[in-house]
Parts: structure tokens; C-alpha cells; sequence
């Protein structure tokens, strides 16, 4: 990829941000992100209003919890891995279903300007979606007082979710232009694979994204170098694919 | 790129924004307001393996101390070494104290530096200590007054006006050094002061080095040398009728957190299973909250007076049979 190159993928990436963000995948977006808000928002106010005392294995679950749960738990194992499926197969698996991948085709720009802006407008897309959420739920959750000293455990959640982002994207993206069917695929990698090896004793976790989301201090150069590998085996894939459209 | 695209990107970006300048404005706000952090910290050698604080007024005026008094009559006063070398009584004439350790070296339990803030009779002090032998040097300008043999290490100085230094003559001369910038002091460790920053709003708290508590801590050895790394532990107690209680471990690294939060939830259901049938262990079992975060596990559990009433009554029925 060089310079002039970069242009029509950033004329890639404004047209096909805009798809993204008001097409009609937009709706599972906004339903995925929204609904922790409302979950921490009804967990808040039931225990403002002293209503309900949560206990989880026998420990009482404060405010603060909600939020460290929700991270761990409800994006960077379900909101983050499910928008990284759902997204980065459709980039171009969605163009080739349409049978509209020649339209980009025949214009004259690279094919890998096509995949790069496409995933560059994913990666803005989704981050500007589910980063907001999170931060709305710690604003939800997390007493104003407890705010200061939960600031850096905020901004490390949200760099996770990012770098998860990033990575899961990628890894579909290639998915995307690599198999026929890819979403199928991709939701048995991150809900059947990922949930079993992380759980399994051995190496076998080292095979999985959640791993490395898990230990930043190494993961953040693996999942940088998985984002770079994977997007430049797209960049590769679609140069020399032959995309046959069914009649 | 079209006009509700870039509202949308901006308005997202704005509440990003929103939430991260709200918290640096509660950090900042609460750094400000509720810094607890003693002073005295800098008299401290960053080699101390111990730092403990109590706010000595408030302990002693609060009504868990009245309680704690009354059914340790016959018990030792707290700070006996103290008073009997130099006067010094620490219910009276200390307002808080900051105790550091340089922990265990070779099996032995070396002498703990006493720092004291409060109000002392500087030439009473000065003659309890001659009465007993004390020879008296100057070191950076302060006077000390030193009972140096083979069994006695124990050395006062009075740093600032209002501030006490007691401990061996090593540890105190260690303190005038960190104080006058010639040795590392603890609070350039980073590690130590965000764990101070946790926990230094309660009326006693205590950082210290896991190493360090070998041989100090209730539990068995063979227990300690099963747990999973940890690296500091941090404690505070808010002392009024009752205690609120907090335990913070800073584990090697996030499995090492995550198997000890298994092991202390694994005690945890013990002991309810053990005290299901006593209100009072059933109530302060309760209270615990178990969290593991990060590299940290920590443990909160607040005893109020009622449980503590309930307890005393045990007690006292057991002596009675």
C-alpha cells in the first residue's frame, strides 16, 4: 500500500462509515451497546434505592463492580467479539453477497484501498459506538467520589476494548475475504473456541484474542502485530482472489 | 463524510471526553480534599518493608476504644517501651504516630523507627532519658539522646518542633538523612504510595511488603508458603463504635490476584459454613465484600457495635462455664 493509494481508501472509508452507521446494521450496534447502559442505569438504582443486596458467590456486589463486571464480562467477552464477527465478516462478504463488490472493482483504485478504508471505517464506527457506552456505564456505576481513583482502570478498559476491537475486526476481515460463509465461522471461533480454550488447561488459550486482551503487558504487541498481519493478508487475499459472483 | 456522520463522531468524541475530564476532576478534587497522607512520610528510608499510622486521637476518643478499655483492664497499656524510657504516654501527648520497619533480616526482628506528632515535654523527656543512662550527640543539627549497650538500642530526637523521632540511633540518624535529602525516602516508591493513597483515610492503615510480615502475620507458615505471590498488602481500619475494615493485596501479577481471591473465597465459605449458626460471625461474614481487580484483591468487612456487644456476651459465658 502507498501513498497514492491512501486516497481512495480514505474515500472508501467516509462512504462506507456512513453505511455503516446508518444502514440497517446500525440497529444490532446501538441494541448491543445500549443495553449495558440500561443495565448498570436499573443495577444503580436499585441500590440507591437500597431495594435489593446483590450477592455474587457469596460476596457482596457494589456499584463498582457493575463496572468491572460489565467490562470483563459483557463487552470484552460478548459486545466487542460479536461487533468484530458481525462487522469485519460483512466488509466485503456483504459486497460479494450483494453481488455490488464489482462495482468497487472496476473503479481505478487498489483492491486493498477497498479493504483498508472499509476497516478503517469499522474500526471509527465501532470504537465510537462502544467506547461512549463504556464510558456511560463507569459514569452510571461508579460514584462520583470513586471516580478519580477508578480513572486509570477506565482508560485501561478502554484501551482493551479498542485493541479488541481492532484485533477481532481484523481477524474477520480476513475471514471476510478469504471464505464464502464467514460468519458462521467467526461465532463459533469467538463463542464456541474462544469461551473452551480459555477455560482448558495448557497453551491452548494462547490461541485466542481474549487471551492477550487479558495480559496487556504482552498481549498489547501481539494483538498490534495480529491487527498488522491480518490486514495485510486481506490486503494480499483480495489482490490475487478471484471473486466469482453466483448467478 | 455527511453532517450527522461528523455530529454523530463528534458527539460520540464528546462524551468519551465528558466522562474522562470528570474523572481526572474527581481525582484531582479528591487528592485535594482528602489527602491523608502524613507529612512524616518523608523522614521514612525507602528501604523501610513497613509502614504503619494511627491517628491516635481519634482512636482513643472513640467509642470502640471505651469498649476495647473496659475489657482489657488488666492488659498492657499500648506503647509501655515508650513510656517507660522516656514519659511518653501515647493516649496523651501523641496525636498521631507513623510506625516504619525495616522488617526481618536473617530471622531477626530489627527495631521499628516510631514517628510521633504531638504535644511533648521536651526537658521531661530529656531528663527521663539521662536518668537511664542516655549519652547525648548531635546529628544535621537535631539533638539525640541515645542508651546504647548490649541489650538497649534506643535513641529520641526531636526533629521539629512537635515531632519525635524514637527508635534505634541507626534508624533515626537513617531518618534525619532522608529527611534532609541524603537517602531515598519511601514515598518516591511509586508502588507504595498508590497503596498508601487507597488507604490512608482511615484512622490506622499499614503498607507493608509481604516478605516482611514472615513470622508476623496469624497464620501458619505452611499456610503463608501456599498462597500465591504477593508482592504489598495494605490495611485500614475506620475506627467509631464500630470498625470498617479494609485488605488490600497487590498479587505478582493477575493470575497470581485471581488464585488468591479463589483461596480467600475458598476461607470465606469455610468459615460461614462454621459460623452459619452464630448471628454474630453470620453478620460479620456478611459484611465481607470480595473483590478482585487487576493485580489487587481486596477485602472489606465492617464489625459494628451490635455484633460486638454479641460477642462480648459469648465471651463472657464461656468464662463464666
Amino acid at each position: 500500500m502507498n501513498g497514492p493509494a491512501l486516497k481512495p481508501a480514505a474515500r472508501i472509508f467516509e462512504l462506507a462509515l456512513g453505511q455503516m452507521l446508518w444502514g440497517r446494521r446500525a440497529l444490532f450496534m446501538a441494541v448491543v451497546a445500549g443495553a449495558p447502559v440500561v443495565l448498570a442505569l436499573i443495577l444503580r438504582l436499585t441500590f440507591a434505592s437500597g431495594s435489593a443486596v446483590f450477592i455474587v458467590n457469596g460476596n457482596r456486589v457494589d456499584t463498582e463492580s457493575i463496572f468491572t463486571t460489565a467490562v470483563s464480562v459483557l463487552y470484552l467477552r460478548f459486545i466487542v467479539p460479536a461487533l468484530g464477527v458481525y462487522y469485519g465478516t460483512s466488509l466485503i462478504a456483504d459486497e460479494i453477497e450483494d453481488k455490488t463488490i464489482t462495482y468497487l472493482f472496476v473503479r481505478p483504485i487498489s483492491r486493498g484501498a477497498i479493504v483498508l478504508g472499509k476497516y478503517l471505517a469499522y474500526l471509527v464506527c465501532a470504537n465510537a459506538v462502544v467506547l461512549p457506552s463504556a464510558a456511560i456505564v463507569f459514569a452510571i456505576a461508579v460514584p462520583v467520589a470513586g471516580m478519580g481513583r477508578l480513572l486509570e482502570m477506565l482508560l485501561q478498559e478502554l484501551g482493551r476494548a479498542a485493541l479488541g476491537l481492532a484485533a477481532y475486526g481484523a481477524l474477520f476481515t480476513l475471514a471476510g475475504v478469504s471464505f464464502k460463509r464467514p460468519l458462521v465461522g467467526g461465532l463459533i471461533f469467538v463463542f464456541g473456541w474462544e469461551q473452551m480454550a480459555l477455560v482448558l488447561p495448557g497453551y491452548l488459550r494462547r490461541l485466542t484474542v481474549a487471551y492477550y486482551l487479558q495480559t496487556p503487558e504482552t498481549g498489547v504487541f501481539v494483538l498490534l502485530a495480529v491487527v498488522v498481519a491480518a490486514i495485510g493478508a486481506s490486503i494480499w487475499t483480495i489482490e490475487h482472489r478471484e471473486y466469482v459472483l453466483q448467478q | 463524510m455527511s453532517k450527522r456522520t461528523r455530529l454523530f463522531l463528534l458527539a460520540s468524541a464528546a462524551v468519551l471526553a465528558a466522562v474522562v475530564v470528570a474523572g481526572v476532576i474527581a481525582r484531582v478534587v479528591v487528592a485535594a480534599v482528602a489527602s491523608n497522607t502524613p507529612e512524616e512520610l518523608a523522614y521514612v528510608t525507602a528501604a523501610t518493608r513497613m509502614v504503619a499510622y494511627a491517628d491516635m486521637q481519634q482512636l482513643m476518643s472513640s467509642p470502640l476504644h471505651d469498649r476495647w478499655r473496659d475489657l482489657q483492664k488488666t492488659g498492657a497499656p499500648m506503647g509501655d517501651d515508650l513510656e517507660a524510657r522516656t514519659g511518653i504516654r501515647f493516649d496523651r501527648d501523641i496525636d498521631h504516630v507513623v510506625i516504619a520497619s525495616p522488617g526481618n533480616t536473617q530471622g531477626a526482628s530489627n527495631p521499628s523507627l516510631v514517628i510521633a506528632r504531638g504535644r511533648f515535654d521536651q526537658a521531661r523527656i530529656d531528663a527521663a532519658m539521662r536518668q537511664q543512662g542516655a549519652q547525648a550527640s548531635t546529628y544535621r543539627g537535631k539533638q539525640l539522646l541515645s542508651i546504647k549497650d548490649a541489650t538497649h538500642d534506643a535513641t529520641v530526637a526531636f526533629a521539629e518542633p512537635g515531632l519525635l523521632l524514637f527508635g534505634p540511633q541507626a534508624g533515626v540518624r537513617d531518618a534525619l538523612d532522608a529527611k534532609a535529602g541524603a537517602g531515598a525516602i519511601i514515598a518516591s516508591n511509586r508502588e507504595f504510595m498508590a497503596l498508601v493513597d487507597e488507604v490512608d483515610d482511615g484512622t490506622a492503615w499499614s503498607v507493608a511488603r509481604f516478605d516482611s510480615l514472615s513470622g508476623r502475620t496469624p497464620l501458619p507458615s505452611s499456610v503463608v508458603s501456599q498462597l500465591p505471590p504477593i508482592d504489598w498488602i495494605a490495611a485500614s481500619g475506620h475506627v467509631d463504635s464500630g470498625v470498617r475494615g479494609l485488605v488490600r493485596a497487590e498479587a505478582h501479577d493477575e493470575q497470581a490476584a485471581q488464585n488468591l481471591h479463589d483461596v480467600v473465597q475458598g476461607f470465606l465459605a469455610l468459615a460461614r459454613l462454621q459460623g452459619a449458626r452464630d448471628p454474630a460471625y453470620k453478620a460479620l461474614l456478611d459484611s465481607v465484600v470480595l473483590t478482585a481487580q487487576g493485580k489487587s484483591v481486596s477485602m472489606s468487612f465492617e464489625v459494628t457495635p451490635a455484633m460486638l456487644d454479641t460477642l462480648r456476651a459469648q465471651g463472657s459465658a464461656r468464662r463464666a462455664r
